[in-house]
């Protein structure tokens, strides 16, 4: 009987110390919490005078590292202000990112990427930081394409601090064998055709590709190279704001390559897998984050180099951007703190220097110094990083959540069906025109 | 009386922590996304009220249709095939041949491993320019296929490649083997009865409970594929939505497109769908399931 009594006691103790435990809260640490709790409070540090803050970013580990040397070197000039890192993944911090806005529990100041912050900005989940960046002089800091992809309804909610964005690399030594000169910034769509076919040789497993790195999801980039965007948020949504003639011409121009002069592999081609390091493409698609891989993988292999994609009537062609920045939740309770961190970090040329090590930095007055153009990482060597920098003037950017991904999706899986002949370029955007009037209802 | 209600205290006491678990994590939330499924909420601002539109939208949507029939096809091709390898890797481990406890963990193996880890050797080994079975079907004059990226054949590589993860039900048909009595097997052996006699009257039969369980699970399972056809396709579904399975739709609804309550929705049709197709197994069973004991 007493066994039983002392047996119902720690049983009443453990279930009473499990319901307390459930219904704390978590305690932020002065740590960075990497954990996908609270943000915390942020307060100010009694008697030290001192503000804390909290701050959000994503990245891969090397991404991470150089933003904690960012708000090492900003806690360093800025003493009155401790910041409070809150990291994870790209995959998890969207998920992060509705937790968040849906508690109203925010980070301070916050990183975010300009193709998933249209749902946020529409919801008033963002600070507008138009009048801030207006009574700062700020508003040249920037190419007006890098701002742009943050601003909606005429409101600017973002600040740009790094990018990527696509150019062309090619392997010169393919160049030379085929006895091709090296494309230069003035090279027109008709040179590029030419060029990728007089590259491309050979069948099966041992073939060289004119082109190649769109992937098998190139069918998003394929559409916009020509200008006339699929979809439009900037004054609400819209299906091809400017029109259809765009659209058509990058299926037929890419439809071309893909089946008539095979010059690049076709979505459902395992080719797609292969890297430029492989030796097995002229030309390829180019983004900053493939740099560092080439710089090891290729190594002394071939000699390769970057360039601008050609021009083309009326412009050039069309470069999808990535870009990353700033922004301040309306709901931060510091947002005089959290705006002086975000301006530093996007327009500040020692934070610029920083950043830049992890993409291509923003702030104009730093991306066409000598000081940048000339800084290489150790063992590296040199290529035309000026070609990511000037890609910036024909950009294009796509959206990738909310109603936009309905797009997409459909977007992605046609493809194959226009390719194969099911389906013609009228049937395609009538699918994407009913689905765009759905989502409207 | 007394003692009575303090045993009752004891036993709740005692199952209150995984009491507490099912009403936190599964029931409270699952009453929750009942309750979302009749709204228009993003996840971000309140829910509105929109009665039956999510239920309405769906049934007029394509990719739904779309969705459940790949999904079926995955389940229909998969789970009589996953339960067919798995019982014959259980009926040769259960042999005890040499090696039969390596040959056990090996097959149990993939079961335990991360699947994502699984499916990306997979993505290798279905290579179409690289891959190892396309470089083996060379030797036999076969030009191999592009397997994952045809949308003819995307989903028959994902079947395919579901048979790697039969090890638990394996491990399920081992034990329901080494539970018939061996005096069955004696006597059919003394009445001179062969291997497919002895394994269609009383392998199969006395083991008809355990395959009802795998079944179910196998069922259930299939039903709710996502991880294979999203790491493939990248979340996509591609190509040509050859891949896109009904779970995929519910996690694009709600995390990619911010659409919490369709995705509710989804996801409690699909939850009627695997109840009337467990119950309509479980009323077939009266006809094929042989439960031994009772009335002796």
């Amino acid at each position: 009987m007493k066994r039983n009594k002392l047996l119902q006691f720690f049983s009443a103790t453990l279930l009473a110390a499990m319901l307390l435990s459930a219904c704390g809260s978590s305690v932020p640490n002065s740590s960075a919490d990497t954990s996908a709790g609270t943000t915390g409070q942020s307060s100010a540090q009694e008697g030290t005078g001192q503000t804390e803050i909290s701050f959000s970013f994503w990245g891969n580990q090397e991404e991470i590292d150089n933003k904690l040397a960012l708000v090492a070197e900003f806690e360093k000039q800025n003493p009155d202000i401790k910041i409070k890192p809150i990291y994870t993944d790209g995959g998890q911090y969207q998920t992060k990112l509705q937790t968040w806005f849906s508690s109203g529990d925010t980070p301070d100041a916050m990183g975010i990427a300009g193709d998933i912050i249209y749902d946020y900005v529409k919801t008033g989940m963002f600070e507008d930081l138009t009048l801030r960046i207006e009574n700062d002089g700020l508003q040249d800091s920037w190419a007006e394409s890098a701002s742009q992809n943050f601003v909606y309804d005429g409101k600017q909610y973002g600040l740009p601090h790094i990018y990527h964005v696509y150019c062309i690399a090619y392997n010169k030594k393919l160049f030379d064998e085929a006895g091709l000169a090296y494309p230069t910034q003035d090279w027109t769509l008709d040179d590029f055709t030419t060029i990728a076919q007089a590259l491309t040789k050979g069948e099966g497993s041992e073939k060289v590709y004119g082109l190649g790195g769109y992937g098998a999801y190139g069918a998003n980039e394929y559409i916009h190279v020509f200008g006339d965007p699929t979809y439009g948020w900037e004054d609400g949504f819209t299906i091809f704001p400017n029109g259809t003639d765009g659209f058509v011409k990058g299926l037929e121009f890419f439809g071309n390559m893909i089946n008539v002069d095979q010059t690049t592999p076709g979505p459902d081609s395992d080719a797609n897998d292969i890297g430029f390091d492989s030796g097995r493409f002229g030309m390829y698609i180019a983004a900053p984050w493939w740099i560092s891989t080439w710089q090891t993988q290729i190594g002394d292999n071939f000699e390769w180099d970057l360039v601008t994609f050609p021009k083309v009537e009326g412009g050039a062609w069309y470069a999808r951007v990535f870009p990353n920045g700033m922004g301040i939740p309306a709901a931060s309770q510091h947002k005089d703190e959290a705006w002086r961190l975000i301006k530093w970090l996007c327009a500040d040329e020692e934070a610029q220097a920083i950043a830049g090590k992890t993409g291509m930095p923003n702030l104009t007055s730093y991306a066409t110094s000598d000081e940048f153009k000339n800084t290489l990482e150790p063992g590296w060597k040199p290529y035309n990083k000026q070609a990511f920098v000037d890609a910036l003037e024909h950009t294009w950017m796509t959206q990738n959540t909310g109603i936009f991904d309905q797009i997409n999706t459909i977007v992605y899986n046609e493809f194959p069906n226009y390719l194969s002949g099911s389906l013609t370029a009228e049937a395609f955007i009538e699918k994407i025109e009913a689905k765009g009037s759905e989502i409207a209802e | 009386m007394k003692k009575k209600t303090s045993e009752v205290l004891a036993f709740y006491l005692f199952i209150s922590p995984w009491l507490l678990g099912f009403l936190l994590l599964s029931l409270i939330p699952m009453l929750y996304s009942l309750v979302s499924s009749f709204m228009d909420w993003d996840g971000i601002v309140a829910p509105v009220f929109t009665g039956l539109k999510n239920f309405s939208e769906m049934f007029r949507d394509e990719l739904f249709y779309k969705s459940l029939s790949n999904t079926f096809y995955f389940a229909l091709a998969s789970v009589p095939l996953n339960i067919i390898v798995a019982l014959f890797l259980a009926m040769m481990i259960n042999a005890k041949r040499r090696g039969a406890y390596f040959f056990r963990s090996l097959f149990y193996l993939p079961s335990v491993v991360s699947g994502v880890a699984i499916y990306v050797v997979w993505l290798r080994l279905f290579n179409s320019e690289s891959g190892y079975i396309n470089y083996f079907l060379k030797f036999l004059g076969i030009q191999g296929p592009s397997w994952l990226k045809n949308p003819k054949i995307t989903m028959l590589s994902i079947i395919l490649m579901s048979v790697s993860f039969c090890g638990s039900q394996m491990l399920i048909f081992l034990a329901g083997l080494q539970d018939v009595p061996r005096v069955y097997y004696e006597a059919a052996l003394i009445d001179g009865a062969g291997r497919l006699t002895t394994f269609f009257r009383i392998t199969l039969p006395l083991l008809s409970p355990v395959i009802l369980f795998n079944l179910i699970m196998g069922i259930i399972g299939g039903l709710q594929v996502f991880t294979q056809p999203f790491v493939l396709s990248n979340g996509e579904g591609t190509p040509a939505y050859s891949t896109y399975v009904y779970a995929m739709g519910i996690y694009k609804s709600a995390f990619m497109q911010h659409r919490f309550g369709y995705a509710s929705a989804l996801a409690w049709v699909m939850f009627l769908v695997i109840m009337a197709l467990s119950l309509l197994v479980f009323a077939s069973s009266k006809k094929w399931v042989f439960q031994q004991g009772g009335d002796e």
